[in-house]
């Protein structure tokens, strides 16, 4: 649905207020839930999607393509510190996102997520990682919440699988080489050369590749580490 | 972890007390199951009436529309380099492809889960030899680098293989700035003919951040560009630049040929 990739209204610039409402035999309505804006949404077989604006404080009547709306979207998108009681900060680290539930992947074997004796691997984290991954075999890891900081991903586990614990796993931007959307459901991390997959169901993998890019931009200017995103 | 180690979302407990009913509103695995559906339904037309019912199907649903077919070399090692506008098109250009193209490799997406939508879709229409055949694109940097090897040994033996540049599927039905490197790469040392499609009206039938259901109408038009080459570099001719002026290249063959695509269908 649209609210995928407009993920935060392009008027107000509420995350996540926008709502699209199907309307059989009849042009759909987006609306956001913050600023009360309504667009009306026309298909144009062969070309894109258009969003008239029919009701807002100023600019009603304004039709531009989804492109285009988009692309104001993006325009409005900055880093900007929030509060989350559930990931103890360092001191002078900022949060920039926080997920709701998701869900961890990792390759089999890999000891940050099972550091039990029972794993073969055993041993420090990022040991045996394999760079050809056509015989890595991935296992879920649990549910949980991804935080993003100027510093690492921080994953929460609610629910781990295993003996991984429920401590907080985090993942060093220094250490972090590339961050790509999977389809519309998932992120993929490429952390040293161990691969990760976090499942985000409940919001916009596209918020996060947003934050994501901004915050690797940030990094290679202070370190000059490069990590590579999707397109958005 | 090695407790369950193929433990699936559905299993999990945790999502409920998060906040939520029901383990996921999104059904991951069904992009997978629409292509393979949609495979089915390619086969068993091609057996009932052949191609020509199949491309007529396809003009009277979506206005399908091909030019260029004759661009397409009968032999020799080949690079087919396309956009990537949706799962449907992607299915399209495969199709168009395999007809003149016997034994295509293609690349595509592939993760840890051994999710890749695209195999689904050459399995269900009836192809061979796809653990072969079949490169796998992961999304994560330089890990593709083994596939890329394995496609290049591909090329020198006369194969042809499709891959999409742009990395994955457009969010805004834009074309998409830079291209990944290893088409350019693969065209570099490899000497092959490189071949631009684009397709266009495929992003309103079924926009990534709409996957399902597909919209079953629409106006898809598929072009088929001039081949040409990147030259035939050795290793130590390789550079980060002579890289991405190739890619540049490439990029600027798609997007001319979409352009005059977009221009001509108005």
């Amino acid at each position: 649905m649209i609210p995928m990739l407009l993920w935060r209204c392009p008027l107000c610039a509420t995350d996540e207020a926008l709502e699209q409402r199907r309307r059989p035999l009849r042009a759909d309505l987006l609306r956001c839930a913050a600023c009360g804006a309504q667009w009306r949404v026309r298909r144009v077989p062969g070309d894109d999607f258009y969003l008239k604006l029919v009701r807002s404080a100023e600019g009603a009547g304004t039709e531009r393509s989804l492109a285009d709306w988009y692309a104001a979207m993006k325009r409005k998108v900055t880093l900007s510190p929030i509060h989350d009681d559930a990931l103890p900060l360092e001191p002078g680290e900022a949060l920039y996102l926080a997920s709701r539930a998701a869900e961890l992947e990792g390759e089999e074997g890999d000891p940050l997520l099972d550091p039990s004796p029972a794993n073969p691997e055993g041993g420090p984290a990022r040991e045996g990682a394999r760079r050809d991954k056509r015989e890595v075999a991935g296992v879920v890891a649990g549910c949980g919440r991804l935080f993003l900081t100027n510093r690492r991903l921080a994953w929460r586990p609610t629910h781990p699988v295993g003996q991984g614990g429920g401590e907080v796993i985090s993942f060093s931007l220094q250490r972090l080489n590339s961050a790509y959307a999977m389809m519309d459901f998932g992120l993929a991390l490429l952390v040293g050369t161990r691969l990760y997959a976090v499942y985000l169901p409940e919001e916009s993998v596209l918020k996060w590749v947003h934050y994501l890019a901004l915050v690797a931009r940030q990094v290679e200017a202070e370190t000059g580490h490069v990590i590579s995103t999707s397109h958005y | 972890m090695s407790s369950a180690p193929h433990t699936t979302r559905k299993d999990l407990p945790g999502f409920a007390e998060l906040g939520r009913s029901e383990p996921s509103p999104i059904d991951r695995y069904g992009h997978a199951r629409d292509r393979a559906r949609l495979a089915g339904l390619a086969r068993f037309v091609n057996r009932l009436g052949g191609t020509e019912l199949f491309y007529w199907l396809a003009r009277l649903t979506y206005r399908f529309a091909i030019e260029g077919e004759a661009n397409i070399p009968a032999t020799g090692p080949c690079l087919f380099v396309c956009n990537h506008e949706s799962l449907l098109t992607d299915a399209l250009i495969y199709v168009t492809l395999v007809r003149r193209r016997p034994g295509l490799y293609v690349f595509a997406w592939h993760n840890l889960q051994d999710e890749r939508p695209m195999y689904g879709f050459m399995s269900h229409y009836g192809e061979t030899g796809l653990e072969e055949r079949y490169l796998r694109a992961y999304k994560a940097r330089a890990l593709s680098a083994g596939e890329l090897l394995r496609a290049r040994g591909v090329l020198q033996a006369g194969g042809s293989i499709m891959i999409a540049p742009e990395g994955e599927l457009t969010w805004d039905g834009q074309f998409q700035y830079p291209l990944t490197p290893g088409a350019a790469w693969l065209g570099l040392r490899s000497g092959a003919t490189l071949v631009p499609i684009v397709t266009t009206g495929g992003y309103d039938i079924q926009p990534r951040w709409q996957l399902r259901p597909m919209r079953l109408t629409g106006r898809i038009a598929l072009c088929i560009g001039q081949p040409f080459t990147l030259g035939n570099l050795g290793s130590s001719d390789l550079t980060r630049q002579t890289l991405e002026e190739a890619s540049q290249r490439i990029w600027a063959a798609l997007d001319a040929l979409r352009r005059s695509l977009i221009q001509r269908r108005r």
